[in-house]
């Protein structure tokens, strides 16, 4: 009987074992490294700048104090609200806040449309040098940029399902951080690092969809648990006889 | 052998979660997503341009250009804002204003509501709401619910009824954690569907967003999740203390195995040929009144090969080259492995005496057995 089970466990765990091994390291790995370092989020800054209104005399109290340095190049607003309903009667949900240093007005009207709101004048793309400014704008610590460039067909498969055009902006580093930035409206539409890129491999790896790395549902991996976990119960039968057999106690393994 | 001794006691630890790992992996992939997502009943409704608030309030007083509380107030009462949205909550036109807040919605945040034509709070985050903000609450999750067990797909409703609606009760006020949402750190209010599928409504306190419909297969996603996170804390992420050192012991555990696995076929006790030749073998015992011959398969063990022809010999524990009670005596130069010098003295080895679970046939071609 144990012969048995001990044959059953070899075999399938040479069937399985790869997949067993591919799993604890990719495991490992994903529970290891912060979920929120993986997305970038330490290297951005949270910093979110109080608006201001221009006629505002600038005594903004304690707030502009503290960010004085950076508030003298940040734009106060000057077009109220009101003017872009009227201006926009079908826009819907305006926001007002910041593009880098800019207050701008977004809203959906027929398209994504974006104001800058201390001129009113509309930004209709994010240029290169706009782009690498908010990019390093949106970063904690400076870093140097390798190189920057419009895509606007074929995106990497990083960034998968995400509007174009956007602009990729590689940093130096050994981590390799890319910003992406929408060039429609200027936002930082997600950082990719290597950290990140190991853990996307390690995911598919792990759930065993090479291509999409999407379906957790598909037949090769529920080939793969339902005979894992045949090889580890035929394991704990071992591991049961190990321990509970009188003639086995003093035994190694 | 040190390895198997660390595979046994790794398993010992290990095994229960082994198990709940492959359980819960297995099935999450059984898991609706889009229904634990709550997209069977949460409908996002296209907003609505404020136009309409203008032509209304031209009606009565001439022109009235400037209907909305203008920035620049709005700035001199909250000079803390970094961000303004001019959105509708229902009937009315509001400014959400954001004072502060981190990468996600969920973390601890600072928002403020304010009527965008009155110019006055809307706090939410209180228990004791006027009756009227109580049945705002009411809306707000009425109008993000559709039924689809009636496939009735709620229509915007310009105007919604001022009663509560009827499939819903019980709101009520959630502070974090919360139960439903583990990974939510602000106030929010829970409004209970009376449906099949036991939906909740969340409605975060300070913006009056709805931020999820919670079903009973959300629940089950969220359970299952948490156990394959091993997230027994509900803070709702991987990145804890108990799967770090679950994972190490894991990855050792697998380790191990493939070690072992690397030795049986390097001794050469496991072999993948499937058609290999037949080896013949000459056993004497004293319990057999003559010697044996039988024929196996070359690459098979010995003891596999004693056992498929009848011949009694111990083996206590089924083959492992640990409890060292299959000996047979073959030849003084027959190979060493590391389990026969464990189990057998120095001795045994040099008179010939090896173990049966540990070598194959095609290693003798004559043995004694006891």
């Amino acid at each position: 009987m144990v012969a048995v089970v001990r044959r059953y466990h070899r075999w399938l765990m040479l069937f399985v074992g790869l997949q067993f091994l591919i799993w604890s390291f990719s495991g490992l790995y994903m529970v290891l490294i912060d979920i929120h370092s993986i997305h970038g989020e330490d290297l951005l800054s949270v910093k979110q700048p109080v608006l201001v209104y221009a006629d505002d005399t600038g005594q903004h109290g304690h707030e502009s104090l503290a960010q004085n340095a950076s508030q003298e190049t940040r734009r106060s607003i000057s077009i109220d609200i009101n003017q872009v309903v009227l201006l926009y009667p079908d826009a819907t949900n305006i926001t007002l806040g910041w593009l880098g240093v800019t207050p701008v007005y977004r809203f959906t009207d027929s398209a994504q449309v974006m104001l800058d709101a201390s001129t009113g004048e509309l930004i209709d793309s994010i240029s290169e040098s706009l782009a690498l400014e908010l990019a390093i704008g949106s970063l904690k610590e400076s870093a140097e940029v390798r190189q920057i460039e419009l895509i606007t067909q074929n995106p990497p498969s990083e960034i998968a399902f995400r509007p174009l055009p956007l602009w990729r902006i590689d940093f130096v580093g050994i981590n390799s951080p890319t910003l992406y930035v929408s060039s429609i409206n200027g936002e930082i539409v997600t950082v990719r690092q290597n950290t990140w890129r190991i853990f996307d491999l390690l995911w598919r790896l792990h759930i065993m969809d090479y291509y999409e790395g999407e379906d957790i549902n598909n037949l090769l991996l529920n080939i793969f648990s339902v005979s894992g976990f045949l090889a580890a119960l035929s394991g704990l039968v071992l591991l049961w006889f190990r321990l509970f057999k009188n003639e086995l106690k003093g035994s190694t393994l | 052998m040190m390895f198997k001794r660390v595979h046994k006691w790794l398993s010992l630890v290990v095994f229960v979660q082994l198990f709940i790992w492959l359980g819960s992996g297995f099935l999450l992939g059984k898991v609706d997503m889009d229904k634990a997502a709550g997209l069977d009943t949460f409908v996002r409704n296209n907003p609505t341009s404020f136009a309409s608030i203008y032509e209304n309030t031209d009606n009565n007083s001439g022109v009235v250009n400037k209907p909305f509380i203008s920035v620049k107030s709005l700035l001199e009462n909250y000079p803390m804002t970094s961000e303004i949205e001019l959105s509708r909550l229902i009937n009315q036109v509001i400014y959400k204003l954001k004072i502060n807040a981190g990468q996600h919605d969920y973390e601890a945040s600072r928002y403020k509501l304010v009527d965008a034509i009155s110019g006055e709070l809307i706090d939410l985050s209180t228990e004791e709401l006027a009756p009227t903000d109580k049945n705002l609450i009411y809306q707000i999750a009425n109008f993000s619910y559709k039924d689809s067990a009636f496939g009735s797909p709620h229509t915007q409703n310009p105007n919604p009824s001022p009663d509560q609606p009827e499939k819903m009760s019980g709101a009520t006020l959630l502070y974090p954690p919360i139960e439903d949402l583990p990974r939510e750190r602000n106030a929010v209010w829970q409004i209970n569907v009376a449906d099949i599928n036991q939906t909740s409504i969340y409605i975060r306190a300070q913006t009056g967003d709805v931020i999820a419909h919670v079903n009973n297969e959300t629940r089950w996603r969220d359970l299952l999740l948490m156990l394959h996170f091993m997230d027994y804390a509900g803070e709702g992420n991987f990145n804890n203390w108990f799967i770090k050192i679950f994972a190490v012991m894991t990855l050792l555990l697998s380790g191990t195995g493939a070690w072992g696995l690397y030795r049986l076929f390097s001794d050469g006790r496991m072999n993948v040929t499937w058609f290999s030749r037949h080896k013949t073998l000459l056993v004497h015992s004293e319990e057999l009144p003559k010697a044996e011959t039988l024929s196996a398969s070359a690459n098979s063990s010995i003891l596999d090969a004693l056992s498929a022809s009848n011949i009694d010999i111990k083996a206590i524990c089924g083959g492992g080259g640990v409890c060292g009670t299959c000996k047979f005596k073959g030849e003084p130069d027959l190979l060493i492995t590391a389990a026969d010098r464990e189990r057998l003295t120095p001795d045994e080895l040099a008179l010939g005496y090896r173990l049966a679970c540990q070598h194959v046939m095609k290693e003798v071609s004559n043995i004694k057995i006891s």
